[in-house]
């Protein structure tokens, strides 16, 4: 029962996600919910604005080739998947599997990017 | 009791804001009766660009789109506060964004005056309300951006002068 404790843990903070608008450029973040907050540690109207390619995340950590894979994604206007090293606010390094999509209006134009953040540092070897 | 109902109503905008944490009940009770509750419909404009900004507006439920240039530039929902920090400006701003609700909204907004009222009574929760009172989108200041269309635009353009023969 523990563990289904922590699955349902998990599932709740499971849902972070920002929405970015696609034809800015930058891609400046429109809109987080409350479960990126938590786990990023930004509060939402630091967040605002910011750069989706979540480069106020980066650290020396963080591998070059998967930004560049990032900044593919956006500026082709296709979706990836990658695992990522990011920071939060207090500076804690978390291993994230991030998923960026673009979605289209009415249109078929692309207007936004969504980016759902999994925390899977609990998978990966300890930094 | 009029002013207590006042509170009651508005308890979703003092519990939930840090900036309220400090506020005696007298002080409570003096802002509750300023507050009004708007409730708007999907496509409703809260603030068109070149208004004043003469409110300051708490989101209670529903979302809203600020819109500067044609582009979306923010999507607010419960629990954000938007206008300007008419507590640190000398002026009244204008606003650089139209803000439309998308959904059905709740807003509680005060005006600049009642709030500047309230705060220059109340000297040490004036203080603490600007510490921890931040916007979630303060329309005053305008955003800088390029779009990409336009830089990709530019790019094609240079591209193809370089390829021109020299005059």
């Amino acid at each position: 029962s523990s563990l289904e404790k922590q699955n349902s843990a998990f599932l709740i903070s499971d849902s972070s996600f920002i929405l970015a608008n696609a034809r800015i450029m930058d891609y400046p973040i429109v809109y987080c919910n409350d479960g990126f907050c938590k786990l990023a540690g930004y509060s939402r109207a630091e967040v605002m604005q910011k750069s989706s390619t979540c480069s106020f995340m980066y650290g020396e950590l963080t591998d070059k080739d998967t930004v560049i894979k990032i900044e593919d994604s956006f500026e082709e206007l296709e979706q990836t998947q990658v695992e990522v090293l990011l920071y939060k606010k207090n500076r804690t390094p978390l291993w994230l599997l991030l998923h960026i999509a673009p979605i289209k209006n009415e249109k078929d134009q692309i207007v936004l990017f969504l980016c759902t953040f999994k925390d899977i540092t609990a998978l990966k070897q300890p930094i | 009791m009029k002013a207590d109902l006042c509170v009651h109503l508005n308890r979703k905008v003092f519990l939930e804001h840090p900036g309220f944490r400090l506020a005696s009940d007298g002080c409570l009770r003096a802002l509750a009766m300023h507050f009004n509750m708007t409730h708007s419909a999907p496509g409703d404009l809260i603030f068109h660009q070149g208004e004043s900004l003469d409110a300051l507006c708490f989101v209670v439920s529903g979302s809203l789109e600020v819109i500067q240039d044609d582009e979306v530039v923010a999507i607010l929902s419960k629990g954000d506060v938007f206008g300007d920090n008419f507590w640190k400006e000398q002026s009244i701003g204008q606003s650089t964004a139209n803000v439309r609700a998308l959904t059905y909204c709740d807003l509680h907004t005060i005006k600049r005056g009642r709030l500047l009222e309230v705060l220059e009574f109340y000297h040490a929760f004036a203080n603490s309300f600007a510490r921890n009172l931040t916007l979630t989108y303060n329309l005053r200041h305008r955003l800088i951006f390029r779009k990409v269309a336009d830089v990709r635009k530019e790019k094609e353009l240079a591209e193809k002068r370089k390829n021109d023969p020299p005059l």
